[in-house]
């Protein structure tokens, strides 16, 4: 008070002062003074909002003392415990999780689905931790279709974690079963393959097995392509386990495990042709009561697999009804000794060595032939014929004398360029490449009979093969069963003398003209050349009488062929078991309406009139 | 002291735009989540009416319901016919 008291008096000695106490206080910070009756009190309010710059500078260097402790220990922990941080911040938070992906489609050349997969559902248990009372049992069945006693022995025989229950559950039992609400009892989700056209392309589509792999077929040489591969990722997950973020595909050794979806596949199949394939084949083995059958029919200028078809046949989508005996691809799997199919194949040696033309003219009497104690016969004594004439009737004895009069390989060489012993390239699993020796070359009798299809083992896909390289002039191409497949046409090349192939195929045209071994062979409205086959079997070390292999072979239209047709039927028990009676209406009936179903514009056959399957000026210009 | 205030403002701003943004990216994420799940479905979907559209189109069908329910016959021969 005394001295507020004194200022209050107003000199300038006491102003200054003022002045000087302020700055002091200022500096110092209010302090408590004492008054007249010795009490402290607070000093002026004006002195407390200027707190003492020592303070100041305390706090200041507190806060950044903690700053820095903390940045530091920050930085200890970034450098020293990184990895068992980072380790520990991403068990709780990050997780892995696979990306599913589905198996591709297959299509024909048309976009017909071929195989499609399609969710399914399965119900599984975890064994240790679910106890199925009978009366959960009695319910699992009732909506699965099964027995108790199946449930329960699936529910015992799984692993101490995992037990399927059912796989394969269309949606609306999947549906079922989860209104169930038995305890303990799951769904999980998967995709299992169906195949739309069943037993008619099974073959050459194929077929997975239960988790997906292919097996077979089509399913099989692409099932790469096919599958994919599924991926992971890293997500980021919230506390109540949803996920909020992904982060990035998980790396394995460098590698990105992103996923690869399954790819389609396109097929060179035409599902209208390979159906009418299917039946007309079908219906020749039931008719003939034959042990198997087999159909290859290739279109003529890309050399395409247009239609595959065997019997018998199988079911893919419930693949074990035939068992292993249904399953064979044997278009491509069997092997035949190929009989007379083979004989335009001499005759093109024939003509290319320059020892024949197709009006040389060959003496066949007295209608066999004896070499090395063996005697090859034809049916009759046909004496004098041209090589057309010994094509058109087949004549053993006149092609065996051809083949003699050519040099040792000749016929060999030939066999060789068509294409038998190797693979036809149509890249299907379980092709066998035949077998083609020459060890009895040495021998005339060995040229002979190789001559006329006996000592040669083929597939029906390379003798449609061999028969493709007749329709293209000479040009010998790989097969393929995809569409637009660039393969094939860098794998074109010319084996045989065009002017060469073209007399052979004419000839051919003589097989299905009236008084040739097929006139049967004929289709209703086109022209159409080939040559039927009849190959007696093996059995037990030697050939038997009453089992047979009927072939027939060839193309149609004869003259700019859109389709080459290979028909087999093994062990026929019908009325007939050649090939022209037995395989050669098949052939007429499917290049009947395969080429009309092809757009193909009627040019002759059996309907135009008898001469019109050999004429010969019938070529479009 | 100015400049202060200022970039303390802006650091506080930032911070309110990025818990906003990240916020915004949750319900995108979950949007995107819910989208794919409804295009997985309806994939299945499309690949079941694919298969039934297939398996009830197949020749083998066809023929069985021509033959046995509307009692055709596929032709044995090809015959001409003329007007």
């Amino acid at each position: 008070m005394s001295t507020r008291r004194s200022n209050r008096g107003g000199s300038t000695r006491g102003t200054s002062f003022t002045r000087r106490a302020a700055r002091r206080l200022a500096l110092e910070g209010p302090r408590r003074v004492a008054g007249p009756s010795g009490a402290l009190h607070k000093g002026r309010s004006s002195q407390t909002r200027h707190p003492p710059e020592g303070r100041h500078g305390a706090v200041v260097l507190l806060f950044l003392a903690g700053f820095v402790c903390l940045s530091g220990r920050t930085g200890y922990l970034a450098v020293t415990e990184r990895d068992f941080l980072k380790e520990q911040g991403e068990a709780r938070s990050v997780r892995e999780v696979t990306i599913p992906v589905h198996r591709g489609m297959i299509f024909d050349r048309n976009g017909e689905p071929l195989a499609v997969s399609a969710p399914m559902g399965y119900a599984w248990v975890d064994p240790q931790q679910t106890r199925l009372s009978p009366a959960d049992l009695q319910r699992l069945a009732n909506v699965l279709g099964l027995t108790p006693e199946v449930v329960e022995q699936r529910y015992r025989s799984g692993s101490k974690r995992f037990a399927y229950l059912a796989r394969r559950l269309a949606p609306n039992v999947v549906r079922r079963v989860s209104e169930a609400q038995i305890e303990g009892v799951r769904i999980g989700r998967e995709y299992h393959r169906f195949y739309p056209a069943g037993e008619t392309t099974a073959h050459l589509v194929g077929r997975t097995n239960i988790d997906d792999v292919g097996q077979e077929g089509v399913e099989l040489a692409f099932d790469s392509y096919l599958a994919g591969a599924p991926g992971a990722k890293r997500v980021l997950r919230d506390r109540s386990g949803g996920t909020i973020k992904d982060l990035d595909y998980v790396r394995d050794l460098d590698y990105l495990r992103a996923p690869k979806f399954g790819r389609d596949v396109e097929l060179a199949l035409d599902l209208r042709l390979q159906y009418l394939a299917y039946r007309e084949l079908k219906t020749a083995v039931e008719r003939n009561r034959a042990t198997s059958g087999s159909l290859v029919m290739l279109d003529a200028d890309s050399g395409e697999v247009l239609a595959l078809a065997n019997q018998p046949s199988f079911n893919p989508n419930a693949w074990h009804s035939r068992g292993v005996h249904g399953v064979r691809n044997r278009a491509i799997a069997d092997l035949y000794e190929p009989g007379s199919t083979v004989k335009p194949l001499t005759v093109l040696a024939a003509l290319e060595a320059g020892t024949h033309t197709p009006e040389t003219e060959i003496d066949t009497h007295p209608g066999y032939l004896r070499i090395g104690g063996k005697t090859i016969e034809d049916p009759s004594n046909r004496g004098r014929i041209t090589v057309s004439t010994a094509l058109a009737k087949s004549s053993q004895v006149a092609i065996s004398k051809m083949a003699l009069a050519m040099s040792e390989r000749a016929v060999f060489d030939a066999f060789q360029r068509a294409g038998f012993g190797d693979y036809t390239g149509c890249d299907l699993p379980g092709e066998e490449i035949g077998l083609l020796s020459a060890a009895d070359l040495d021998k005339p009798i060995g040229r002979a009979t190789l001559a006329y299809g006996y000592g040669v083992m083929v597939t029906p896909m390379q003798i449609a093969r061999a028969y493709l390289m007749l329709a293209n002039d000479g040009i010998r191409t790989d097969l393929t069963i995809l569409r637009d497949d660039v393969r094939v046409r860098a794998s074109s090349q010319p084996v045989f003398a065009r002017r060469d192939a073209e007399a052979v195929a004419e000839m051919m045209r003589g097989v299905l003209a009236p008084g040739g071994t097929a006139p049967r062979a004929r289709p209703a409205s086109y022209t159409a050349a080939g040559k039927t086959g009849t190959a007696r079997k093996v059995n037990f070390g030697a050939y038997d009488e009453r089992a047979h292999v009927a072939f027939f072979a060839g193309f149609a239209p004869a003259v700019e062929p859109r389709i080459v047709l290979v028909v087999v039927i093994n062990e026929p028990r019908g009325v007939g078991i050649g090939g022209g009676t037995v395989a050669a209406p098949v052939f007429a009936a499917v290049v009947e309406r395969a080429l009309r179903i092809l757009g193909v514009p009627p040019n002759g056959g059996s309907l135009a009139g008898p001469a019109a399957g050999a004429r010969a000026t019938e070529r479009p210009t | 002291m100015v400049l202060g205030i200022v970039a303390w403002a802006g650091i506080a701003v930032a911070g309110i735009e990025t818990a906003r943004q990240s916020g915004e990216m949750r319900d995108l994420f979950q949007r995107l989540s819910t989208n794919q799940e409804v295009q997985d479905g309806l994939l299945a979907e499309y690949r079941l009416l694919l298969l039934e559209q297939a398996t009830l189109a197949s020749y083998l069908n066809l023929e069985s319901v021509a033959t046995d329910d509307l009692d055709m016959q596929f032709p044995e021969r090809i015959r001409r016919v003329e007007r």
